[in-house]
């Protein structure tokens, strides 16, 4: 199990390489047909949703480690981030721009500053995942929270995403104590 | 033109280190280690506020009377550092520039083999290649 799901994560993440315009593009079709074989294996591995969730935020994770030097370096005069809000730009820019267009929101919490979300559709993930009734808490966005929390933490600001059901898909942003003092 | 490069790690140690073969090898690996002090003080953000903070390339690191060392980073801390042989009609800081973009982009294309961990050191032939195509232009 533990094997072909490395194999899928590692198919899937040069196909968003690919995908990022830094080299050719992709097909629509093959990335679609990548995710839901992607997800289909999780879906084998695991017993409830909640686990599935974890699994495909761990894919996410391998993808976002390799794939923020090649975001940053085909981005034209993009400068090392310092600070915490130029990094959840870049994740907001960027990264979505690979998936489509840029994401919608970037919000800070009111009582939490260590808490930011993220809200935006999806166009890429989601778009041929329909999910069951029963398992409506259920959101794919789990693996694009792991790319995202694999991009903050390797830059150097360690945090914890996970993704939430809104209207819009939200990404709920926690970074550790030690980067916002 | 240049006579070592080597990538180094976000943790400081080496992922790759490839010098030019005439010289002594152990020489360059002793200058590359003394020169990740002079970068860790470039990129820590308690610095003067001379040097724009967020910049990749870090320039000329330190001179000595045989070699220059340039720096840059990666957003991901991982360092590149080149020694340059001195004697050679200096080299203007838009080559030494080109020449780390380049080095950036063949350390992105092997980041992005999905069987490479981060953190291993760097096999990639590819890399070797263009490593080797920058040290021995002028010969």
């Amino acid at each position: 199990c533990e094997s072909r799901r490395w194999r899928y994560g590692g198919a899937l993440h040069a196909r968003e390489v690919g995908a990022s315009g830094a080299r050719a593009k992709v097909s629509l079709s093959a990335f679609a047909l990548l995710f839901s074989e992607l997800v289909q294996h999780c879906q084998s591995c695991v017993f409830l949703v909640a686990e599935l969730q974890v699994h495909l935020a761990a894919l996410g994770r391998q993808v976002g480690a390799h794939v923020l030097d090649a975001l940053v370096a085909s981005e034209k005069g993009a400068q090392r981030e310092t600070k915490v809000l130029g990094a959840l730009l870049l994740v907001k820019g960027a990264m979505w721009k690979a998936f489509g267009k840029e994401a919608n929101k970037l919000e800070q919490a009111n009582d939490d500053a260590c808490t930011f979300y993220i809200i935006g559709r999806q166009p890429l993930i989601n778009t041929y995942i329909s999910v069951p009734k029963e398992d409506s808490r259920f959101n794919c966005a789990g693996f694009t929270a792991g790319i995202v929390e694999a991009m903050l933490t390797h830059s150097g600001f360690p945090a914890k995403v996970t993704a939430r059901w809104h209207k819009d898909t939200t990404l709920m942003i926690k970074f550790e104590e030690a980067v916002i003092a | 033109m240049a006579v070592c490069i080597a990538v180094i790690a976000k943790e400081n140690y080496p992922l790759y280190i490839r010098s030019a073969p005439t010289e002594n090898e152990l020489k360059f690996h002793y200058m590359v280690h003394t020169s990740l002090d002079v970068v860790d003080e470039k990129i820590s953000a308690m610095g003067k506020a001379l040097v724009d903070q967020r910049e990749l390339y870090l320039g000329l690191l330190y001179p000595t009377e045989d070699y220059k060392v340039y720096g840059y980073v990666t957003n991901s801390k991982v360092k590149f550092v080149m020694v340059v042989d001195s004697s050679n009609t200096a080299l203007r800081d838009n080559e030494i520039r080109s020449m780390f973009r380049k080095l950036h982009n063949s350390y992105t294309d092997v980041m992005c083999n999905p069987f490479y961990n981060p953190g291993d050191r760097i096999q990639s032939r590819a890399f070797d290649n263009m490593v080797m195509s920058m040290m021995v232009q002028v010969c």
